[in-house]
């Protein structure tokens, strides 16, 4: 035979998909079954060709067959193990994920890299990062649904214990006051600060409590912007309008506040040292007060994202 | 009103594993895949080729069924039939779906 015919090509491909073992055997039966096929509708009237070709396509795609003659899944992650796969998976993105951005952002603003370098190095590796454990964590997770000693095993064994709290109104609309408070003060700080403090230098200027280096390098606006917005989510969550979208919407505005914070703290321009002179404060609490705003502005990325995504769940 | 979408779905998911049983009863005497594929049919167990087939191994693979080349022929054909074992769980399934079929009764029965 020197031209292959289309019976030849299809039964070369489907044997490939076959431990070698069982091909020669699966080869013969297969050739026959469709020789078969092939005569009866032969004598049925059809033309050799054509009579052909339509017994491979009701045999189908040969990737399929092989799959089923050799035991094979026709999914990656099977319903076995899809529930331990996505939860891995959510897990190891929400706490993995967060730690490695805030670790740059810490990392980048202590060796004194820009603004734009350090947010967008964050972001790149962030998302490179997620990528990689998505893809790993899929990856290992298909090797052991193809490995049938392994997939009898459940990684873990789900129990009532594991259920997410339900909607706990009172504690959301505590949260909800307690954050807008909060964030009322905040601004008000921020905004009043340049021009209220008990303390005037020798030009009679006024001294601010915090440095004046969030004014002029406009990360004002960051600070303004972020309370505001949180306190928006605050009121969306708290009448359940919350939706996957919006979470994520909140839990970058949330990164980008804690971002301008670790910032601040790392290039030592949250508080103004003239203000401490004036006030004959240590200066040490400037340095003790970086070191705070750093730890929460990580504290708050890690959280945040969790806590977001969560909502969703409970609106 | 259901659709026919919806009705091909619950009448696929109530046949299947009834090839299995039909299988094990009609190989009693020896079959080879594309015949057993148009006697299925005209008993009432229509059932796609790229189903039966890597079924028929699978019931060997479990020593359900057993296979033998014949080799006479022109066209050397693998033959299955049903071993003891096969013939055993072909009952256990008879009796299993009698079993279905009265708790269905008593189901219509009743008030």
């Amino acid at each position: 035979m020197t031209t292959s015919t289309l019976t030849d090509r299809y039964v070369s491909a489907v044997v490939r998909g076959v431990p070698d073992r069982q091909r020669a055997d699966l080869e013969q039966e297969l050739r026959a079954s469709l020789a078969d096929d092939i005569d009866a509708r032969v004598e049925g009237g059809a033309e050799a060709k054509t009579a052909e070709r339509e017994a491979i396509v009701e045999l189908g795609d040969p990737i399929v067959l092989a799959a089923r003659y050799a035991g094979r899944p026709l999914h990656l992650v099977g319903p076995e193990l899809y529930a331990d796969w996505r939860r891995l998976l959510t897990v190891l993105e929400f706490i993995i994920v967060p730690i490695v951005v805030a670790t740059l952002v810490i990392v980048g603003a202590v060796k004194g890299d820009t603004f734009g370098g350090i947010v967008g190095g964050a972001v790149w590796t962030g998302l490179s990062v997620g990528v990689h454990l998505a893809f790993w964590v899929t990856v290992t997770f298909v090797l052991i649904e193809r490995s049938p000693s392994m997939a009898a095993k459940k990684l873990m064994i789900w129990t009532p214990d594991m259920l997410p709290e339900t909607a706990a109104q009172r504690t959301s609309r505590t949260e909800f006051i307690v954050e807008t408070v909060l964030a009322a003060l905040f601004l008000t700080a921020f905004v009043l600060s340049p021009f209220v403090s008990p303390f005037t230098d020798a030009a009679g200027a006024v001294v601010p409590l915090f440095d004046p280096w969030i004014w002029q390098s406009g990360i004002l606006i960051v600070l303004v912007l972020v309370p505001l917005l949180q306190v928006g989510a605050g009121a969306l969550k708290l009448r359940g309008h919350w939706t996957m979208p919006y979470a994520v919407a909140a839990t970058l505005i949330d990164v980008a506040g804690a971002i301008a914070i670790i910032v601040l703290g790392a290039t030592d321009h949250l508080l103004n040292p003239a203000f401490f002179d004036a006030a004959g404060w240590p200066q040490s609490v400037i340095g003790v007060t970086n070191i705070v705003v750093i730890v929460v502005g990580a504290l708050a990325i890690a959280t945040s994202a969790w806590e977001n995504i969560r909502s969703v769940r409970r609106a | 009103m259901y659709d026919d979408e919806v009705l091909a779905t619950h009448l696929q998911e109530l046949r299947r594993g009834t090839v299995v049983l039909a299988c094990l009863l009609l190989l009693k005497n020896p079959g080879y895949g594309y015949a057993l594929i148009e006697t299925l049919e005209q008993r009432g167990f229509a059932t796609d080729a790229n189903t039966l087939y890597p079924l028929l191994r699978r019931l060997e693979k479990q020593g359900l069924l057993v296979s033998e080349w014949d080799t006479a022929e022109a066209r050397p054909r693998k033959f299955y039939r049903t071993s003891d074992d096969g013939a055993r769980l072909a009952e256990l399934l008879s009796a299993e779906w009698r079993t279905i079929d009265t708790a269905f009764d008593t189901l219509k029965d009743q008030p």
